[in-house]
């Protein structure tokens, strides 16, 4: 009974971590540009030409969904993921976000209806009559009772920044989008190249022990296999809990036993003075990261959305690791 | 004679204290050996050089605090809990089985939701006000169980399970309202000394201490008590006024507890009457040696928490839980045989 409770913890902290992350403004890092910003915008994939319905596809639930026609009306209940269906072009088309949907700007009032991503009244949600609905870490459950109700519903919880991609163009292609798909994964992988060459030159050495916290009380942090960790390895640094797999609460003496060197918290929207905070507890004056004063507040929007501004992230925690090189 | 027992049995327990403490320094992830503990406890004493920053912090800084928030939670919840089945007679009574647990966590989490943000509080504030919730879960308990002396157990458990639904239920729906701390739910409903800021103990610390006090002064009452409504007015004792003091100097110890650890069952069950057994019923010892064996459980019990599972804590009250259900379970056999 204890470790259900636990685990469940553990899951709605997961989709809490990914939802909640978002309720900060979005004004930190740069908006999407369109694709016709992107280098060589579209040219190096060839274009696919429109997309034939009915489009069948295999989504990260594993089951095969029909996708009938071009969807007109589409729901997105993750930010992520009405971070991608604007930047292609879908504004218009995006009938319903979340509450915790802040980006693009005053995307909730570019919408029909704003709901509870986390906990969505199906009933509301048949009501708004979408022809497609976008999911993201939603649990078993909440897919399926979408998808009782004869609701056509998609799922991608990408976990890497491949996925991202993967996931981007299959979104493109469910929304007839593919080109301009193409062009944004473009445009991010370029950025993504520039940056990656920027953080090869970078010997081991000089690569930064990194704690991310994401929860001040439970000292929740990513773990192997998280997106958050490899956008740590991507941004040139070492994340200390890499033995621990998953989402996982961390015991403060592991940390302070790997004396990071630079520590990130993702709560300070919710959390004021959070940087002041950890600094003072007690034992955390022996950790680097505290005495060199690199004790870092970003932006949660940022690195919780496995979306099109995922390489923005890679680059803002760049620049906290590395910051002699973006002089 | 009893005397000579009472300060045989203090000896035992302090120094099985003083040993576990030591043992417990040395449990935890960091896997520090045993002479890098003495190291690390000497560092910092004798300002000897040579020794890792973070061995210090970890046994100073985390292990310690801990281990002595340990101690003084325990001791708060077994004092509490000796008291409250003295004067209700009911060997069931304990902090958590009265309501009054419930109620102090529920007080001290809208505290902290709608004010401690802002640092309304200080140290006293958020363990004043589980006092007051404590109060409030308590009075509910006893009302709706009927305040009659010897209240029966069956009613007096099922006032406690119905108060503390209704409890639950409010401080789930308040942890959900704001939602971005649901972690927390789980720390408050099963108990937890894992990252709690030892500067709470500075609020609890002079609340236990003075609700030892008043008990261990009033202990002599107590006992008459113990015998009966009757018997403690032929013997002048005014019970009703005397229970509320009582009831009200248990529950200071017990609220602020709450307020470090969130809700711990059993431990103010079984451990009173475990030293009943050893050391006799009479409050003026019951009461200092349950303050000492509790902490002495509390602490095992959170070493247990700690070191069970690899890599990850269970909460501490399911430790407690696990121990002290089937104890609960047991006297609720006996209990329905005597009558």
């Amino acid at each position: 009974m204890v470790f259900r409770w636990w685990k469940r913890a553990v899951q709605c902290w997961s989709l809490l971590a990914v939802l909640f992350a978002l309720v900060a403004c979005g004004q930190g890092g740069a908006p999407a540009k369109s694709p016709a910003d992107a280098p060589g915008g579209g040219q190096s994939t060839p274009a696919k030409g429109p997309v034939a319905y009915p489009l069948t596809v295999r989504d990260d639930s594993g089951e095969t969904v029909t996708i009938p026609k071009e969807p007109a009306r589409i729901v997105s209940l993750i930010p992520s993921h009405t971070e991608t269906l604007f930047a292609l072009g879908l504004e218009g088309r995006v009938v319903a976000v979340t509450s915790y949907d802040h980006y693009p700007p005053d995307v909730q009032k570019k919408v029909e209806a704003v709901l509870d991503g986390l906990n969505p009244s199906v009933e509301k949600l048949a009501a708004l009559r979408p022809d497609l609905v976008v999911l993201g870490s939603h649990n078993r459950e909440t897919v399926q009772a979408i998808r009782r109700a004869g609701l056509t519903a998609v799922m991608y919880d990408p976990q890497s920044l491949d996925a991202v991609y993967r996931t981007i163009e299959q979104l493109g292609e469910i929304t007839n989008r593919t080109d301009r798909a193409a062009a944004l994964v473009e445009q991010m992988k370029a950025k993504a190249r520039v940056l990656a060459d920027k953080v090869a030159a970078v010997p081991p050495e000089r690569r930064p022990r990194v704690y991310v916290e994401v929860d001040p009380d439970q000292l929740f942090t990513p773990g192997r296999n998280t997106f958050m960790d490899e956008l740590i390895r991507l941004a040139g640094g070492v994340n200390i809990a890499s033995d621990l797999e998953g989402w996982k609460p961390i015991n403060a003496e592991k940390v302070i036993r790997s004396n990071p060197q630079v520590i990130v918290l993702t709560y300070g929207y919710y959390v004021p003075d959070a940087e002041a905070k950890l600094k003072q507890r007690r034992g955390w004056d022996a950790v680097d990261a505290v005495k060199t004063g690199r004790v870092y507040v970003v932006d949660s929007d940022l690195v919780n959305r496995p979306g099109p501004r995922v390489v923005d992230a890679v680059e803002a925690l760049a620049k906290l690791f590395h910051p002699d090189l973006f002089r | 004679m009893a005397g000579k027992r009472a300060w045989l049995w203090g000896g035992v327990l302090g120094l099985s204290i003083a040993v576990s403490v030591l043992i417990s320094l040395r449990i935890g992830p960091a896997g520090l050996e045993t002479a890098d503990v003495w190291r690390a406890v000497w560092g910092r004493l004798t300002g000897a050089g040579g020794v890792p920053d973070w061995e210090v912090a970890v046994v100073w800084d985390l292990r310690l605090p801990r281990v002595g928030m340990a101690l003084l939670v325990g001791a708060s919840l077994a004092v509490a809990g000796a008291a409250y089945q003295g004067v209700l007679r009911n060997p069931l009574a304990d902090p958590f089985i009265l309501g009054v647990s419930s109620g102090a966590a529920l007080a001290a989490v809208a505290g902290m939701l709608f004010g401690g943000r802002a640092g309304l509080y200080g140290v006293w504030g958020i363990p004043l006000l589980a006092f007051a919730g404590g109060l409030a879960g308590l009075a509910a308990v006893l009302r709706l169980g009927g305040m009659a002396g010897g209240m029966r157990n069956e009613t007096l458990l099922l006032a406690g399970v119905v108060v503390q639904s209704f409890l639950g239920a409010v401080l789930t729906v308040l942890m959900l309202a704001s939602a971005e701390r649901l972690p927390g739910v789980m720390m408050w409903l099963m108990g937890s000394l894992a990252n709690r800021d030892p500067a709470l103990a500075a609020g609890v610390l002079p609340c236990f201490l003075v609700s030892l006090a008043l008990l261990v002064a009033w202990a002599r009452e107590l006992n008459v008590m113990t015998l009966g409504e009757d018997q403690a007015a032929y013997l002048g004792v005014d019970v009703g006024k005397r229970k509320w003091k009582i009831l009200v100097a248990a529950s200071l110890a017990a609220s602020a507890s709450v307020a470090v650890s969130g809700i711990i069952g059993f431990v103010g069950l079984v451990v009173p009457h475990i030293v009943r057994l050893l050391a006799g019923p009479d409050h003026r010892i019951l009461l200092p040696l349950s303050a000492l064996a509790g902490g002495l459980f509390l602490l095992w019990a959170d070493n247990a928490a700690r070191a069970a599972v690899p890599g990850q804590e269970i909460p501490i009250g399911a430790v407690t839980a696990f121990l002290g259900a089937p104890f609960f379970a047991y006297l609720l056999r006996r209990s329905g045989r005597t009558r």
